[in-house]
């Protein structure tokens, strides 16, 4: 867990859900898509990590298209939901940025799965543009 | 140095303004109206004007993309439904785009346009695939200058161009025709003038080209010039079918007609350059629809995007663009036909505009993230009268469809 | 609302608004039949339009051969879609909706053959036969304007 700098109060919904999160390296990684919570020693709630993915994301949207979207995630993927432990998270500005590079996090299943099979067979993929 | 660049980006704007849906709207109005609608073409220029200056500048300031953003301030579900809206309409404008690259060349070449279809589908991928994108933008925005050729037409038609002023400020409805058409035709120029993908795109590239508060004036010089330079090119192919096709009882339903004033006007060459600024115009909105598919999505999710990056790097965006053009090609390779795909985009333009628009007052009125740079009062105030008039026109747009059929 | 209820009804309206604005309707009135017969005759006079414009322009030597080409054979499919559309609705069962059929009837399937000499000698590149064709066009045209006037 991570110790808040004191004077600087946070607003959950409206510094931390649906930022956008960046590696060290400045590189977009994901979106704030929910928070885990856990209980502390004294009792008191902290953040424990950033939830990340379409189910995370369908709690938020509620109702019965978050109920389809996350039926149709959970179809596609029987992980864990995937997570980034709060102790990674670096600085909370207008994107919440991590102290650990983009590759190390393996938040980003599809990301890797596309890039695998799709994006990586057509000639071109590891060049800047012309 | 600086010069060339903001000429760059003023050429890049005018030429980059006409697209499939403004080159069909202007063209049928012209016939059917006259100028009696350029009301409407020049109101929604204002429009587009506000709003495309605001999301520059959001790019700017923030350097993030405003579908990054609309989720952060207005909540995923917004968000969300801001998301489907967009992609819906862009999505179709996509596939009116992509057939009337084909229309164009099947006029150069007399190929029937379906046969081109594929092919520009997959060219229109592998650029935005390996191309660089300033060279994009400015490649295709610089060709697209060939329309120009439809100012040289009216000129060569000797107008009275007293007659044709005072059609635009004294604006009088045909007397043969009914007034629920009439508008329904001023929403199709408000939606083809104000095309939601532009304000996203605009903020997209910019964060693509790298801009910052120094680029500040030179965005607003492409915008408060270019942009309405880019709508007296609208006016100019209205005007051209107003004077040629009009007097004939000619009523536009394809893109030929359309060109048809330029060779009767101004010869062999006029023409051919008048089919380079057709396929410049479509190819260019096309390759700037099929990436702002691909950005709505990827901003929304967090998703890495971008040409700016590596393809590898940014996997499941190139992916989304990919599939936006496979879906839009089979979309035109039903034969549907693309001028009619286009007059409908334009309506749904207009009825997706407020959905689209309003994050973009908030988040550029927004102090977190846009500090000193937020909206001056007057900005906010035109700003949000043209939100009224926006949600005007998409509130009237459906009913108005149906009681004209399609304007009828 | 939520964002799927709102997404399910975008939907619905959608297509509502395809179909509706698609259909051809059944003129149950001799009214109705006209405003039929006016549309069908305003649209095919503007294709001859298009298409007499065109050959115009050409034999200026203003127009490049593929455009003509095209822009001729999109006026033929036009009127000939003008006619099927205009013969697919069933006539309501008066002495003056069959003489409107009968009369629009003649002036479409003219045009539609002038149209179609006209593609037939664009392709074959021969301008003064093109042209020679192109001089039935007017006064064809201002049967169709007087017909869509006394129909209006």
């Amino acid at each position: 867990m991570s110790e808040k700098p004191h004077g600087r109060v946070f607003d959950l919904s409206l510094h931390l859900l649906d930022r956008q999160v960046l590696d060290r390296d400045g590189r977009m990684v994901c979106k704030v898509d929910d928070l885990e919570f856990e209980r502390g020693a004294d009792g008191s709630l902290y953040v424990a990590a950033i939830l990340v993915g379409q189910r995370a994301l369908s709690h938020r949207i509620g109702g019965r298209l978050g109920v389809w979207i996350r039926s149709i995630a959970q179809r596609l993927s029987t992980d864990d939901v995937p997570r980034i432990d709060f102790a990674q998270e670096d600085d909370i500005g207008s994107a919440i940025k991590l102290g650990a590079s983009r590759d190390s996090l393996g938040v980003a299943p599809l990301e890797d799965w596309v890039r695998e099979h799709i994006v990586s067979r057509v000639p071109g993929s590891r060049h800047e543009s012309e | 140095m600086k010069f060339l660049q903001v000429a760059l980006g003023i050429l890049t704007a005018i030429g980059g303004f006409v697209d499939i849906g403004d080159l069909v709207t202007n063209g049928l109005v012209g016939a059917r109206y006259g100028l009696s609608l350029a009301w409407a073409t020049l109101l929604g220029l204002v429009g587009i004007c506000l709003f495309a200056e605001m999301s520059g500048r959001v790019a700017a300031v923030t350097h993030r993309g405003t579908f990054d953003l609309v989720r952060e301030r207005l909540g995923p579900r917004a968000g969300l439904a801001n998301l489907v809206a967009s992609f819906l309409v862009t999505a179709l404008t996509v596939t009116a785009e992509i057939g009337g690259v084909a229309l164009s060349l099947e006029l150069a070449t007399s190929v029937n346009y379906i046969l081109w279809v594929p092919m520009v589908g997959l060219f229109v991928w592998l650029v935005i695939w390996r191309v660089k994108f300033s060279i994009l933008e400015n490649g295709a925005g610089l060709l697209g200058l060939a329309l120009l050729v439809f100012g040289f037409a009216l000129w060569k038609l000797h107008p009275d161009y007293g007659s044709l002023v005072h059609q635009v400020f004294v604006p009088q409805k045909p007397p043969n025709e009914r007034l629920p058409s009439y508008f329904y035709y001023a929403i199709a120029l408000f939606g083809a003038a104000m095309t939601p993908y532009e304000v996203f795109f605009f903020s997209s590239g910019g964060v693509e080209e790298g801009w910052s508060r120094k680029d500040l004036m030179i965005e607003r010089l492409n915008v408060f010039i270019g942009f309405p330079l880019g709508a007296v090119l609208s006016l100019a192919i209205a005007a051209d079918a107003a004077l040629v096709l009009k007097p004939r009882g000619i009523e536009v339903d394809s893109l030929g007609q359309i060109g048809l004033p330029v060779a009767f006007a101004a010869g062999k060459i006029a023409l051919a350059v008048a089919i380079l600024g057709f396929v410049a115009a479509t190819f260019g909105a096309a390759l700037e629809t099929g990436l702002s598919c691909g950005y709505s999505i990827a901003q929304y999710f967090g998703w890495q995007w971008g040409k700016f990056v590596r393809p590898r790097q940014a996997a499941r965006f190139h992916v989304a663009v990919l599939l936006t053009l496979i879906i839009a090609t089979g979309f035109v390779l039903t034969t549907i036909d693309p001028v009619m795909i286009t007059e409908y985009s334009v309506v749904f333009s207009a009825v997706a505009l407020p959905l689209t628009y309003f994050p973009i007052l908030v988040i550029s009125n927004d102090p977190d993230y846009m500090g000193d740079k937020r909206n001056g009062r007057l900005m906010n105030a035109l700003a949000s009268a043209f939100l009224v008039l926006i949600v005007v026109a998409s509130v009237a747009a459906i009913p108005l469809m149906l009681w004209t059929r399609a304007g009828q | 609302m939520t964002a799927g209820r709102a997404a399910g009804v975008l939907a619905v309206t959608v297509v509502l608004v395809a179909i509706l604005t698609g259909c051809v309707g059944h003129a149950a009135t001799t009214g109705a039949y006209r405003g039929k017969a006016h549309h069908s005759a305003q649209a095919a006079s503007s294709s001859l339009q298009t298409a007499l414009l065109a050959v115009q322009t050409s034999a200026k030597g203003n127009l490049l051969d593929p455009y003509l080409d095209t822009v001729l054979s999109q006026a033929e499919d036009d009127l000939g879609s003008v006619q099927q559309q205009f013969d697919s609705i069933q006539p309501p069962n008066t002495t003056e909706a069959d003489a409107l059929r009968n009369q629009l009837d003649t002036l479409l399937t003219k045009g539609s053959s002038t149209l179609s000499d006209l593609r037939i000698a664009a392709r074959r590149d021969q301008q003064g036969e093109m042209v020679h064709t192109a001089q039935d066009i007017p006064p064809l045209v201002t049967k169709l304007d007087s017909f869509a006037r006394a129909t209006s």
